[in-house]
């Protein structure tokens, strides 16, 4: 029963939208309740904001969603270090992974194939080396993160722009379903249960992104993007900003560019992220497969991502003939396949 | 006097025999024709009027009455005014035609007693033969259409006079002979004028070979229209019977040119896209073939594919089961061939970007799932080939080697749809037909190649429907090598044709 009080008082804190001077009274040792007292809120609201606590505390019961409250010893620790952490998370999920080492990846809503492929290359290495990755579940960059981490087999955290419980962006929901069953993940969010996707949530979960990692790795944005804004919350609370430095010509590119500029460290490969991080990291690398002799020779133009076409053109091979090796080569394992009839050679 | 003619009316795209009774009694002078003749037909009477005046016969001053039997179909159009001319003076003036035989007669009179072509000569051509008429009087210029049908004596007729003078036996009139071969499509050029895209030229010989659907995705100038433009060019020719089912279709929607004539090459329709519903399956009241009837035994190009509208689209699939199409009216049902070969394209996303190296897409998923959703599951499951023709680069296109010519390729086709025909001997007319029971049949795998078919659709996470789809198409590559197993090599480049299917496809996004 003093749990629940205890939880509702917190509840209340959420919904007063104070974080920092929340946060403030909270280090100085005192309980929710002598929080609240010190907030001095007038009656009527308060009173308004006791009925709504104990409706939120009810519906997440129902929903089973978890609240996890500052106090918590489940609480992010990073996240207990910024200067305005939520009062509470709400966890949709396993909360288990909340205290797992993580970095965040953010990046436009509008990749194109090079920041696609980035991100699918850092999560596949970050995943080998255990590491989680966290992101906003919106939808371009974000969502390529999570759905490699699961398809890697790694865990991943959602910080969401509305109630965990609101499923946004509609086209997601295979990726939060997957999410949730797998049970390799988990969706945060520190809006109420039920709360639309309001524009102004997203900045302000952004700055749950960064506070969560000790590092945020950005992978495409535009100068005036949520990713860049994400960075810039990075770099406030203090914690490191690494960018995918990109083509000079492409728009996506010339905010991660510019972070360089201003110092983010650039990543060329997943070592760059992990030295920041202190961590050794492990590669296994498998061993290249046995290939007849017209396989070699498409393998070994595949040096870069190329074109069938161009493959064609380049290895002197029948149509018929090339389709049978490129097939074969697919059958090893050892060949992607990307939109826009281009090959590539499969990470390793 | 009472007078019997036969003539034919047009139901859909076949003919029906109608009896033409004219008659001459006396009373106040009238002229009434009955029997659900339409206006045109009920026009006829001042032509006729005119006609037989002024080819210098007597026009009754007598009570006339004209039934065409059976009364209760719908007979249209001006072709009964050579019948019911003809049957008028029978009955006045005693003209006796001498043959025996029966005889059927259609054809337009013109004020001036000459007789002017009709729609649908063919199918009247087709009905007299079926009939046992062995005697057919067309207007001259269809007479060389009506005589692509063998074993029926046709006669090409240009005037009231000259036929009157037939029957008299006063003139000699020699049957029609066989037409000229005539061309219904638009020559878009050669195929070795495309550069590059080899695979995708390889994708359409496949398609061509073993008449499978095909759909292609690919950004907006990348070569897919052109592409589709020079199929015809590859298509083997008609054989008689099909011929004979095109002629049916293009003569009855007049659309075959003045004289008439054989059509060889396979018909190539490419409809707009915002064609409505009646044009594409046939319809209106007076039942009329739509553009996939026009398309019956050749290709349909569908560009934009998810552009056309929606019950447009999801009309093509029952004709692409059962190759024909019922179309339904008040006064009864018409059936019209309709089997054909559909290419569809479409770009990779509304905006065209999609999977570009260059530049990065601006749809948002919800726009994505809503284009995509334009092409059902069941659509989908009727397309054995689905390539992607991506943009290329101009250093490419400038430098690409020249490839095959278009007839080059049509030799190893021909070669390919003979070898099946062989296989099929009768019913089947080419793999992209095949029901799943004739896969079954034709399409046995050894079982090393059974399991090797089974890897391929688990490792590339394929729906259980591109089995089958597989099957065929790698039954056509062997086809095209004129081998009789499908071999490992057949079913290996085979996957490459399915697309769609891949898993990367359905999160175009990661």
């Amino acid at each position: 029963m003093g749990e629940e009080i205890f939880l509702k008082d917190w509840i209340i804190l959420n919904l007063t939208g104070r974080c920092k001077s929340i946060k403030d009274l909270f280090s100085t040792g005192i309980s929710p309740k002598e929080i609240i007292d010190s907030l001095s809120l007038d009656r009527e609201k308060l009173s308004y904001l006791r009925n709504k606590a104990e409706e939120e505390y009810k519906r997440a019961l129902d929903l089973g969603v978890d609240i996890v409250p500052l106090s918590s010893e489940e609480y992010p620790i990073l996240l207990k270090e910024i200067l305005d952490p939520p009062p509470i998370i709400y966890v949709l999920g396993e909360k288990v992974w909340l205290k797992n080492a993580f970095i965040s990846i953010v990046g436009t809503r509008r990749p194109t194939r090079y920041g696609i492929d980035a991100t699918k290359k850092i999560v596949h290495q970050l995943v080998e080396n255990k590491i989680g990755v966290v992101s906003g579940f919106a939808y371009g960059i974000d969502t390529v993160a999570h759905m490699e981490v699961l398809e890697r087999g790694g865990f991943t955290i959602g910080v969401l722009g509305a109630g965990v419980d609101v499923l946004y962006p509609r086209v997601n929901k295979t990726l939060r379903k997957s999410m949730l069953e797998s049970k390799m993940g988990c969706l945060i969010s520190e809006f109420s249960l039920g709360d639309k996707p309001e524009a102004w949530h997203f900045p302000r979960r952004n700055r749950i992104i960064s506070g969560f990692t000790q590092l945020t790795v950005v992978v495409e944005a535009s100068i005036k993007s949520g990713a860049m804004i994400t960075a810039n919350y990075a770099l406030e609370q203090g914690r490191e900003v690494c960018a995918v430095p990109g083509n000079i010509d492409s728009e996506n590119s010339q905010g991660t560019n510019q972070l360089i500029k201003d110092g983010a460290k650039p990543v060329t490969s997943v070592e760059d992220i992990l030295e920041e991080l202190n961590i050794i990291p492990t590669f296994t690398r498998k061993p290249t497969p046995k290939l007849e002799e017209e396989e070699m020779l498409i393998w070994n133009l595949l040096t870069e991502p190329r074109l069938e076409e161009e493959l064609i053109e380049l290895s002197r091979l029948e149509t018929s003939k090339f389709n049978i090796i490129i097939t074969r080569l697919e059958l090893k394992g050892i060949l992607e396949r990307l939109p826009g009839r281009i090959l590539k050679r499969k990470d390793e | 006097m009472l007078a019997k003619v036969l003539s034919a009316a047009l139901v859909g795209i076949d003919g029906v025999l109608v009896e033409v009774e004219v008659d001459i009694s006396n009373g106040l002078p009238s002229f009434t024709i009955v029997g659900l003749p339409d206006q045109a037909v009920q026009e006829s009477r001042e032509r006729i009027r005119s006609a037989i005046k002024n080819s210098d016969f007597n026009f009754p001053i007598k009570r006339i009455t004209v039934n065409l039997a059976p009364a209760d179909i719908k007979k249209e159009g001006p072709a009964f005014d050579l019948p019911i001319g003809i049957g008028i003076l029978m009955a006045s003036e005693g003209i006796k035609p001498e043959a025996d035989d029966p005889f059927l007669l259609v054809g337009e009179l013109s004020l001036d007693g000459s007789i002017r072509p009709v729609n649908g000569i063919i199918s009247m051509a087709i009905l007299a033969k079926s009939s046992n008429i062995n005697t057919l009087f067309v207007p001259k210029e269809n007479s060389s259409e009506a005589a692509l049908m063998p074993g029926i004596n046709v006669y090409g007729v240009r005037n009231l006079i000259e036929l009157v003078r037939f029957f008299n036996g006063e003139q000699v009139l020699t049957p029609a002979g066989p037409a000229r071969s005539i061309r219904i499509n638009e020559v878009k050029g050669d195929f070795s004028e495309v550069k590059g895209q080899e695979q995708a030229k390889r994708a359409l010989e496949i398609a061509a070979a073993g008449f499978h659907n095909v759909i292609m995705i690919g950004p907006p100038g990348s070569g897919k229209t052109m592409l589709a433009q020079r199929l015809p060019e590859i298509l083997p020719p008609l054989t008689e019977e099909e011929a004979l089912e095109v002629i049916k279709i293009y003569s009855s929607a007049g659309l075959l040119p003045k004289g008439g004539g054989v059509i060889e090459e396979r018909p190539f329709r490419s409809p707009h896209h915002s064609i409505s519903l009646a044009g594409m399956v046939g319809g209106t009241t007076n039942p009329r073939p739509g553009e996939i009837s026009l398309a019956h035994n050749g290709v349909i190009f569908l560009d934009e594919f998810p552009e056309f509208r929606r019950d447009v689209i999801e009309a093509l699939r029952q004709p692409m089961e059962d190759g024909t199409l019922v179309i339904s009216r008040a006064h009864g049902s018409v059936r019209f061939p309709a089997r054909f070969m559909l290419v569809a394209s479409m770009n990779p996303c509304p905006c065209g970007y999609l999977g570009d190296t260059k530049r990065s897409c601006t749809c948002t998923p919800y726009q994505l799932e809503r284009y995509y959703s334009k092409i059902s599951g069941p659509i989908l499951d009727r397309i054995d080939i689905q390539i992607e023709v991506p943009r290329l680069e101009t250093e490419t296109l400038i430098k690409g080697s020249s490839s095959e010519n278009s007839s080059s390729i049509k030799k190893h086709i021909e070669m390919a749809r003979e070898f099946q025909a062989s296989r099929f001997r009768e019913g089947i007319r080419a793999n992209g037909l095949m029901k799943p029971s004739d896969i079954k049949k034709y399409c046995r795998l050894k079982p090393a190649l059974q399991n090797l078919l089974r890897e391929i659709v688990d490792k590339f996470r394929l729906s259980a429907r591109s089995y089958d789809k597989l099957l065929k198409v790698a039954r056509t590559i062997a086809d095209l090598e004129t081998s009789e197993d499908i071999r490992e090599e057949n079913i290996l480049e085979a996957t490459q044709y399915r697309i769609l299917d891949r898993k990367y496809w359905e999160k175009r996004f990661s």
